[in-house]
C-alpha cells in the first residue's frame, strides 16, 4: 500500500550516481550520517557505506597518518571514530608549572594515542644540538576493532568530558621511569595543538 | 543568455529529448555536457542530437540551470541563490530532483553534478531522521529494538 509512496523519497538515494557520493560526503558532518542511518533500513547500508566514510576520515586531516590500519578496523566508520576521538588530544600539552617537566606530546600511534611527557633538560644556545629528547611514556591508549568502545576506557572517558583534559588525571607527574620502552618515535608533534589555558 | 560566449560564439544545437521535444541551445551551453561534447568530437553530431534519457521538463531544467551556472560564475548573490534552491525543490519535489540528478550524471555536467550533490548535503544536514523521513515519505521499518541499536551505534558522534 504505503509502496509507492515510500519508493520516490528512497529511489532518490538509490538513483545517486557513483561520483556524487562522495561530494555529498564531503559537505556534512558524521553526525549527518549518522543521522541518516536511522532513517530506515535501507538508509542505514548507504550511510554505513565505505565510501561516504572514507570522506569523512580525509576530513579529520588525519588519514594520511592511519590508511595503513585500515585493515585492522571492521570499516572506515570505526575508523573514523577511532580518528575523531584521538583528534582533540593530538599535539603538545603544557601543564601549569612547565618546569617541573610537565610538558607532553600526544601522537597517533599504532591505532593507539600516544602521550609522552618530555623531561627537563640542559637547553644550550643552540638548542638541543641534535641529542635526542629525553622522554617518558605518559599513557597509551588503543582503539578496538569494531570502534565500538571508542579509544578510552570508560572511567577515563569520563574525565576526559571535560573540555580540556589535564594529562596529570591520566597518570601523576613522577620522572623515575626515563625508560622510553621503543614505542614512541621521536616525531614532533602534530600541528594543531591545542593548548590548555 | 549564456555569458560564456566568446571565441565559440553563437552556433546554435539542435537536441531531442526522449519525447520527442526538440531543443535549439547554445553551442558553450550544450557543451557544458561532456555526453555531447564527446559526441560532436566524434562527429556524430551533425544533425539532431537525441537524448534518449532525458525527458523535456527535466532537460529544460538542465538548460536553465546550466545557463545560471555560467552566469553566476562571478557573482556570489546568484551562486547563494542558485544553492539556496535546492533545498525547496528537494523539500516540494524530491522526485524531479531525483530525475534531475539522474539527467545531469547521464549528460555528464560536472558542475551541475557538483550543485546538486550540494543541494541534497544542504537538505540533509542537520536534520533529524524522523524530519528527513517525513520530508522525503521515507517509512520507517526499523524495529524498536533495532532502532535502539543504531542510537546506541550512533552515540558516540553525538556525546
Amino acid at each position: 500500500m504505503g509502496l509507492k509512496v515510500d519508493w520516490c523519497g528512497l529511489q532518490l538515494f538509490f538513483s545517486l550516481p557513483d561520483d556524487i557520493l562522495p561530494i555529498l560526503s564531503a559537505s556534512l558532518l558524521h553526525r549527518d550520517l549518522c543521522n541518516l542511518s536511522l532513517c530506515c533500513r535501507s538508509l542505514r547500508i548507504l550511510a554505513f557505506s565505505d565510501v561516504l566514510w572514507h570522506i569523512q576520515c580525509s576530513i579529520t586531516g588525519l588519514l594520511s597518518r592511519a590508511t595503513s590500519r585500515r585493515p585492522f578496523l571492521s570499516s572506515y566508520r570505526a575508523l573514523c571514530r577511532f580518528l575523531l576521538s584521538a583528534r582533540p588530544l593530538l599535539g603538545v600539552w603544557v601543564h601549569d608549572n612547565p618546569n617541573q617537566g610537565n610538558f607532553v606530546f600526544v601522537m597517533l600511534g599504532f591505532l593507539s594515542l600516544i602521550a609522552c611527557r618530555v623531561i627537563p633538560q640542559k637547553v644550550g644556545p643552540t638548542g638541543f644540538n641534535g641529542d635526542p629528547l629525553l622522554r617518558a611514556p605518559v599513557f597509551e591508549i588503543s582503539a578496538e576493532s569494531d570502534g565500538l568502545h571508542g579509544l578510552l576506557p570508560p572511567r577515563q572517558r569520563e574525565q576526559l568530558r571535560l573540555p580540556v583534559p589535564r594529562f596529570c588525571q591520566f597518570h601523576p607527574p613522577t620522572l623515575q621511569s626515563p625508560a622510553p620502552r621503543g614505542r614512541a618515535p621521536p616525531q614532533p608533534p602534530l600541528l594543531q595543538s591545542p593548548l590548555p589555558p | 543568455m549564456a555569458s560564456t560566449s566568446n571565441s565559440t560564439s553563437s552556433k546554435i544545437i539542435t537536441l531531442r529529448s526522449s519525447d520527442g521535444e526538440v531543443f535549439e541551445v547554445e553551442e558553450s551551453v550544450a557543451l557544458e555536457s561532456n555526453l555531447i561534447r564527446r559526441m560532436m568530437e566524434d562527429d556524430c553530431a551533425n544533425n539532431i542530437i537525441p537524448l534518449p534519457n532525458v525527458t523535456a521538463p527535466i532537460f529544460y531544467l538542465v538548460i536553465e540551470h546550466c545557463k545560471k551556472h555560467a552566469e553566476m560564475k562571478d557573482n556570489k548573490e546568484k551562486k547563494k541563490e542558485l544553492r539556496s534552491q535546492g533545498e525547496e525543490l528537494l523539500k516540494s519535489d524530491p522526485h524531479t530532483y531525483s530525475n534531475l540528478m539522474e539527467a545531469v550524471n547521464y549528460l555528464d555536467i560536472k558542475s551541475l553534478m557538483d550543485l546538486t550533490a550540494q543541494w541534497l548535503a544542504d537538505f540533509l544536514k542537520g536534520k533529524s531522521p524522523r524530519l528527513i523521513r517525513e520530508l522525503l515519505k521515507i517509512k520507517n521499518d526499523f524495529t524498536p529494538e533495532e532502532e535502539a541499536e543504531i542510537l546506541e551505534r550512533n552515540r558516540w558522534a553525538f556525546d
